[in-house]
């Protein structure tokens, strides 16, 4: 992907109200990540799911790559107060999966249900869906799904779920509240050099 | 004299919008959202490259579907089935109500979680599984708000747009034990907890459609708080429910459509979560429940097909006049706005719709905001037109009194002399009128219109031409 392509992506996904970290390779990724999981504190999350304890429990999906999901693993070890949990569930705080499909235009991601767990991205406070070098970009939803219809596309059409935001209300008041059923924030770490 | 407004059985537009008025605190809820609404939807078409593109191809889509909705519907049957999903087709709604409770009764449950769909409002599906044992919860939190309240969605997109906070904060204290507070995130993150429970011990969710393409048996679930796809994916079995008009033809075609309804419905460049849900997972099993019933016939009528061009966003409820003051609840039809003028007639017929179709100032807001270029006040026009020729409603008194005075007015307007001679006649009546009633006094008209009549100016027009 271009530079363009990915300040184009940050400014829609933030309209859409999701955060887009830019990371130039796998270390500084796995990097932003332990940066992430440290600063988040526990007053953020009381809200969503009531008091806990004050450790704060991450999910790795097995959607990550082997190598990812390795950098991150040890990244993240640094962290502090930091638990990794196999299960994913609303114990978990992060949870860290891939995407599949990036669409630019759009502002939004495509995860394959084949490859990354439902509830992997309904659950838990923080919604991290890296897109690495092996995501797709197809620029808007119109040329994945033409992709689709032609047997080319990287996801199947069913197993596509476009994510574009975090789980979001607006039904008092027409005040927004994030976090409605699904995570309250939803950040999408670009690691450069994702290939067209 | 409620029997000049055709009884007790039509629709009371002028009761509802006398209810509605006085509710200062409905007026102002309904005021912010809707020019929120529209604020929201403008800026996002403005952002999108695609967005007049999309909604041509869109309307070019549904118009080359409409026609074809019976050959659509066998297509996208036969490969659902494909998939393996099971599908029903009902022209009733009894039929729809039975198979659905009998879907759930048979997997041993005895509540389910649903999100929001208007065909299950449509088809009172809530109310019959009740009465059938079966618990249905609510999931989205408009919904979930409306139906512990006990009442119905006032809004395509914003069911509990009518209630604030306060009466929000109110109603969870009361009914759910929530301690009081007027907090908006709290009373969110309270709904998140109270229902995250019944997902997690849920063995049927039941989802509406946004879409569903024939070619590959898919349906799109569109949504922003997550309960659709928590509905469709916790359960071990995932009904959908939906209307034959939702039909399209190909895949390539879905994107266009759901480029219009997420900037139309919300002023998002695209909505949260798209969900394209076919072949049920293992261990899983997914129905696709399909209503028919009047799309046919609305699709057959050469006038009105171009109706089922709808995406219920509810972009033209945003906009219109008359819904910003009426709300959802005075139209008293599932679909309320332009678009539920335009649809009830079909459905209740014209002569319990008479006062209905004559509630709309023919603007044209909702024509130019519509994504889908529906000529919504042509529509309303027509219905006029025919509920004078419908039997049952034409020969009402309402109608009848109606039609005197607007052939009187048209006689009056269309014709100079008789207009200039008329006008001094009618002036010097209604300055007698406003000496003895203080107002416009016209008799009965108060029984078809709550406006004061505007009266007519000292002069006309020429008078004070030809005096300058």
């Amino acid at each position: 992907m271009n530079e363009v392509d990915i300040e184009k992506f940050k400014t829609r996904f933030a309209h859409n109200g999701g955060e887009t970290v830019i990371c130039e390779n796998y270390d500084s990724a796995a990097d932003c990540l332990a940066v992430l999981a440290g600063r988040q504190k526990r007053s953020e999350t009381e809200g969503v799911r009531g008091v806990l304890d004050s450790r704060r429990r991450v999910f790795l999906s097995r959607s990550l790559e082997g190598g990812l999901a390795l950098k991150i693993k040890t990244a993240l070890g640094k962290v502090s107060g930091l638990v990794f949990t196999d299960k994913v569930s609303d114990e978990a705080d992060i949870c860290v999966a891939s995407a599949s499909v990036l669409l630019v235009q759009d502002g939004a991601l495509i995860i394959d249900s084949g490859r990354v767990a439902h509830e992997e991205t309904l659950f838990g406070d923080i919604s991290v869906l890296v897109a690495d070098e092996e995501v797709v970009n197809y620029d808007n939803m119109a040329r994945f799904f033409e992709a689709a219809a032609a047997g080319r596309s990287s996801v199947r059409p069913d197993k596509a779920v476009i994510i574009a935001g975090p789980s979001k209300t607006a039904d008092i008041e027409k005040q927004v509240v994030q976090g409605m059923h699904g995570p309250r924030k939803l950040i999408c770490i670009v690691i450069k050099n994702a290939k067209r | 004299m409620n029997f000049l407004r055709g009884g007790k059985s039509v629709i009371n537009i002028y009761d509802n919008a006398e209810k509605a008025m006085a509710n200062k605190a409905l007026q102002m809820n309904l005021k912010k959202a809707t020019a929120t609404a529209i604020l929201k939807r403008n800026e996002a078409a403005a952002i999108s490259e695609t967005f007049e593109n999309s909604r041509d191809a869109a309307i070019n889509s549904r118009d080359m579907s409409i026609p074809r909705l019976r050959e659509l519907l066998d297509e996208f049957i036969a490969n659902a089935e494909k998939n393996g999903v099971r599908t029903f087709v009902f022209d009733d709604y009894e039929g729809v109500r039975a198979k659905i409770a009998q879907i759930i009764k048979s997997r041993g449950a005895d509540f389910i979680v649903k999100s929001k769909s208007m065909l299950t409002e449509e088809i009172e599906l809530n109310g019959y599984l009740k009465e059938n044992g079966i618990e249905p919860v609510e999931t989205d939190l408009g919904e979930f708000i409306v139906s512990i309240a006990g009442e119905k969605p006032s809004h395509l997109t914003a069911p509990a747009l009518h209630k604030s906070r306060k009466e929000i904060a109110k109603l969870f204290n009361e009914k759910l034990g929530m301690p009081y507070s007027e907090d908006v995130e709290e009373l969110c993150y309270f709904a998140r907890r109270y229902l995250r429970e019944k997902f997690m011990n849920a063995k049927v969710g039941i989802t509406g459609a946004n879409f569903a393409v024939a070619d590959s048996g898919l349906v799109a679930v569109v949504e922003n708080e997550a309960n659709a796809r928590l509905a469709i994916n916790l359960p071990k079995t995932h009904i959908a429910v939906f209307g034959v008009e939702k039909i399209v033809g190909k895949l390539t075609e879905l994107p266009h459509f759901l480029n219009v309804l997420s900037k139309s419905a919300t002023g998002q460049l695209l909505n949260a979560y798209t969900s394209v849900v076919g072949a049920p997972d293992e261990n899983k099993e997914r129905f696709f429940i399909i209503v028919t019933k009047k799309r046919f016939e609305i699709a057959a009528d050469e006038v009105f097909s171009e109706a089922l061009r709808c995406v219920r966003c509810g972009a033209c409820q945003n906009i219109c006049p008359v819904f910003q003051r009426l709300s959802g609840h005075g139209y008293e039809f599932t679909y309320a706005g332009p678009i539920g003028t335009v649809l009830a007639p079909f459905f209740l017929g014209y002569r319990k719709c008479m006062q209905l179709i004559d509630a709309s100032s023919l603007c044209g807001f909702c024509k130019s905001i519509c994504p889908m270029k529906i000529n919504l006040p042509g529509l309303i026009l027509e219905h006029r037109f025919r509920c004078g020729a419908d039997p049952a409603a034409g020969k009402t008194l309402y109608r009848r009194v109606k039609k005197i005075f607007s052939l009187g007015h048209s006689l009056v307007m269309s014709n100079n002399y008789l207009s200039t001679a008329v006008a001094p006649l009618a002036r010097l009546y209604f300055a007698a009128a406003r000496k003895i009633s203080g107002k416009n006094y016209i008799p009965l008209w108060s029984r078809f219109s709550k406006r004061d009549f505007m009266g007519l100016s000292g002069k006309t027009f020429m008078e004070r031409y030809f005096k300058k």
